[in-house]
């Protein structure tokens, strides 16, 4: 109905202008997130359930190639991806062409607005300035470890392309509905490779709890050095000054943000 | 007709983006830790070998990370393992060459046969690494030997950043020996002196695995254009 409503809106527009599209973008945490990533993922036998995936996405927008924006996102929305998706981010009448530039921020915004998060979720991510905040745990043979992680970076995702060569941003049709995904991908924290074929482990994580109290938290993460894990695992070719297990799960959080799947987006940081 | 028609639109879209081709010399320094490293080592007598077998630019640009107070060079043009896509190549040099790390001064590379283009990232092949010099820390005093150290693959998504057109000028590489010794536990070596009282680390131990990581750690290079 309200697609509807926003067609007929855009009838009153003068022949002259371009035939207009509608873009609606969609979030997805996809089944690695919401229900979970299992054992014969991982490389040493650990299986990861997320119970929130928390997350910010603001200043997602379309545009060509001489930087005239399409649409864009009004304000900032917070989303728990373990709650069943796709979830719509926005919606947006534009004019029915191709659009070279594919947008999206993972950032945090204090006034962002609540979508299908708990109030007491979309406290959290404000009250630490947080961009993301994943809670989980990892299980293996009996043993759980928890584990809370809140992140605060600001990361652009530009210039997103389908996978397979399937071209950058979209093209709308005019007087169509076009759906847009911005696909996030939990399983990226459990890499062990910044670049190149890479591995899911979680025994180092595990092992990082120092406390012995079952909760793995950032803190401890950081304490241990790289230097000190197995030769050929979390290699950082490609990557400068990340030091221990902190830095390097930081690094793959940058990570997350794709598009239409399995399409890549350039991460800048911001 | 409609095959022509295809034709003329793809001489239209090179002429948007038309490169020039051209060369550019590549010069390549070693600057040594002048300080005590971060992990409280002092290292002095350093000697050594690193062969540059190739250099390659490509235009993905890598992902700065700014973390007050400290700043991140995190390189990965599509930061998504397995996924890095460094996008066209922009220029490169074939030509090896046998770095010395005791000497200072700029040496000559080689010509990079390349275009003109936003430049993003570099790729660095390395023969095999090896190190020695003596490293100090209170009231200890290593004299070492890293061992060889020959890497896998060569070195991705080294940030470049550089609008490339046809103004005269050199690439320079920059060897960064504070960088790439930071990670080492000299005294973590997991070995015992020789006769001539140097010890060359145990491939398994902390220190040469410290010694990978500074080696394939891309903070240890930097690429920068020297206009002439």
């Amino acid at each position: 109905m309200r697609n509807t409503l926003l067609f007929a809106a855009l009838l009153t527009i003068t022949a002259c202008e371009p035939p207009i599209s509608v873009v609606k973008f969609t979030t997805w945490g996809e089944d690695f997130i919401e229900t979970g990533i299992p054992a014969d993922k991982f490389e040493d036998g650990w299986s990861v359930k997320f119970s929130r995936f928390l997350v910010v996405l603001r200043d997602t927008a379309i545009a060509d190639t001489t930087g005239a924006v399409g649409a864009q996102q009004p304000g900032a929305k917070a989303f728990d991806l373990v709650k069943k998706g796709p979830v719509e981010v926005f919606a947006a009448a534009a004019p029915g062409k191709a659009w070279d530039v594919v947008r999206y921020a993972i950032a945090p915004d204090s006034n962002a607005d609540a979508t299908n998060i708990e109030a007491s979720d979309l406290a959290l991510l404000k009250s630490r300035t947080a961009s993301l905040i994943a809670i989980g745990t990892g299980t293996k043979a009996g043993v759980t470890k928890s584990f809370e992680w809140s992140f605060t970076s600001n990361t652009l995702y530009d210039a997103c392309e389908r996978a397979g060569g399937g071209g950058k941003g979209i093209t709308l049709v005019p007087g169509k509905e076009v759906m847009v995904q911005l696909t996030v991908h939990g399983d990226h924290f459990f890499y062990d490779q910044l670049s190149g074929d890479a591995k899911l482990r979680f025994d180092p994580i595990a092992n990082a709890d120092a406390n012995n109290d079952n909760k793995v938290t950032l803190d401890e993460l950081a304490t241990v050095q790289l230097t000190a894990l197995p030769q050929g695992q979390y290699g950082t070719t490609g990557a400068a000054n990340i030091r221990n297990l902190r830095e390097f799960i930081t690094q793959n959080m940058r990570t997350v943000g794709h598009f239409e799947g399995e399409g890549e987006c350039t991460p800048k940081s911001r | 007709m409609r095959t022509l028609l295809f034709s003329l639109l793809l001489v239209g879209c090179d002429v948007a983006t038309q490169q020039t081709r051209r060369t550019f010399p590549v010069e390549v320094v070693v600057s040594a830790p002048t300080a005590p490293l971060e992990t409280g080592w002092m290292v002095t007598d350093l000697t050594g070998s690193m062969p540059l077998t190739e250099l390659r630019f490509y235009e993905g640009r890598v992902l700065v990370a700014r973390w007050s107070p400290m700043e991140l060079i995190i390189s990965t043009a599509h930061a998504h393992p397995g996924h890095y896509v460094p996008g066209s190549s922009m220029g490169e040099v074939l030509v090896p060459l046998e770095l010395d790390l005791s000497k200072r001064d700029v040496v000559p590379w080689g010509e990079a046969n390349a275009v003109t283009g936003s430049y993003g990232s570099a790729r660095l092949g390395l023969g095999t690494v090896r190190l020695r010099g003596t490293a100090v820390k209170a009231d200890q005093t290593i004299r070492f030997d890293t061992g060889p150290l020959t890497l896998a693959a060569p070195l991705e998504g080294i940030r470049f950043e550089h609008e490339m057109d046809t103004s005269s000028g050199r690439v320079r590489l920059e060897v960064d020996l504070g960088v790439l010794l930071s990670r080492i536990e000299f005294d973590k070596h997991g070995s015992s002196a020789g006769g001539d009282g140097v010890i060359t680390f145990d491939p398994a131990s902390v220190a040469f695995n410290g010694f990978d990581r500074g080696v394939t750690d891309s903070g240890s290079y930097r690429f920068t254009w020297q206009p002439n």
